[in-house]
């Protein structure tokens, strides 16, 4: 799942920047819920501050589908924590026959889910792989899809889910920014 | 570029490993005197009352497979809670392997080119792969940056504070719920479980 740097240099070159990934999306039909959940998820103060003070280089390579609405939230997310942080390079890869190569090498619990992200260094060296759903995303589809008295969901609903899902991920690059930050392999060669 | 082949867990793999692998005692009895650490983080913390009624309401088994350095001080600062979690489920089936001994499954979950431990392998009941988290949460990068970024270096076997760990175990949790959630409302295991 965590791949090596070599192949993920070279599918990352083929990535596109949110817009142009966006934009190979149907006007009428896939795009809509991209523009609408970016539109949604500008970054609060803290948050920008946060994502602005992220210091080391960071690429970011997202396995996904324009037709995805999961895709569409994580996705637009993501794309608002790089807008804030000109380290963060991220990339969009759509999954599709062109990057079987990738997609095979991605299965989670049996099957090719999307998105599927992996954080990398600046050298391409993996660093984590997150995927396909976060936690409030799938409490809340537990609470839709399972009886009530299976769904095993004590947390209580967040006041906005869209938001919760930034927050998620805001998160999750947050902790892939200090493990970069403290590597003593990368503090060597920045000298700091 | 020419793309590189590069491998990817698969199932079978992953069994062989888990079947290989140590429970909790065994894999502290590898050396009793690193394991007193162990033990002493262990019996610092404890699930609350909720945490113990989310656990316990797990309804899908969950493999997890920690590659681990009994030598590690983030594994013993982390492996107890992992335990502690595993514990309150008869679900969740948690093994422990040495990275060291297993060196075919650490060199392909390299993180930032370094056989970084601890790493769990979270996997569905037919051994599928589903997570892999690791080395460290997000409460535990931010109190390592705390000390380190501000020039305080923390003696080995310094205590962990009380919120340190709690949020640490919350981390893992989170994780843990994550992964049985993905199972729980997986197409392919409710058609199987028939729920």
């Amino acid at each position: 799942m965590l791949l090596n740097a070599d192949f993920l240099r070279n599918k990352f070159e083929q990535g596109l920047g949110y817009g142009d990934f966006v934009a190979l999306g149907e006007p009428e039909g896939h795009r809509p819920p991209w523009d609408q959940r970016y539109g949604q998820l500008e970054l609060e103060r803290p948050q920008r501050s946060l994502a602005e003070s992220f210091s080391r280089p960071m690429k970011v390579l997202c396995l996904t589908g324009t037709w995805c609405g999961d895709c569409a939230l994580q996705g637009s997310a993501m794309a608002r924590v790089a807008d804030a942080c000109p380290a963060i390079d991220l990339r969009f890869l759509l999954r599709c026959e062109e990057h079987a190569d990738l997609v095979t090498r991605a299965p989670i619990n049996g099957g090719f889910r999307v998105p599927v992200t992996w954080f990398m260094a600046e050298d391409f060296e993996p660093v984590a792989v997150f995927g396909d759903r976060t936690l409030s995303r799938y409490r809340s589809i537990a609470r839709k899809q399972l009886p009530p008295d299976q769904a095993n969901v004590l947390a209580p609903p967040p006041a906005d889910p869209v938001r919760e899902v930034l927050r998620e991920v805001l998160d999750f690059f947050e902790r892939v920014e200090l493990l970069l930050r403290l590597s003593p392999r990368l503090r060597k060669t920045h000298g700091d | 570029m020419p793309t590189t082949t590069t491998p990817c867990l698969k199932a079978t793999f992953l069994k062989s490993k888990f079947d290989a692998a140590l429970d909790w005692d065994a894999y502290l009895a590898t050396d009793a005197d690193k394991a007193a650490d162990w033990r002493t983080i262990y019996d610092q913390v404890a699930l609350t009352d909720e945490q113990r009624r989310l656990v316990s309401g797990f309804t899908r088994q969950v493999k997890a497979l920690c590659v681990s350095g009994i030598w590690c001080g983030d594994c013993v600062q982390q492996g107890p809670l992992i335990q502690r979690i595993a514990e309150v489920s008869p679900l969740i089936d948690l093994r422990w392997v040495d990275r060291d001994e297993h060196l075919d499954l650490a060199e392909q979950i390299k993180i930032n080119a370094g056989l970084r431990v601890p790493l769990v392998v979270f996997m569905a009941e037919d051994f599928e792969p589903v997570s892999i988290f690791g080395d460290r949460t997000l409460t535990r990068y931010r109190a390592l940056a705390a000390r380190q970024l501000a020039g305080a270096c923390p003696l080995p076997g310094a205590p962990v504070p009380d919120d340190e760990l709690a949020g640490t175990l919350q981390d893992w949790l989170d994780e843990v719920e994550r992964v049985h959630l993905l199972l729980r409302t997986s197409a392919r295991l409710r058609q199987q479980h028939g729920d």
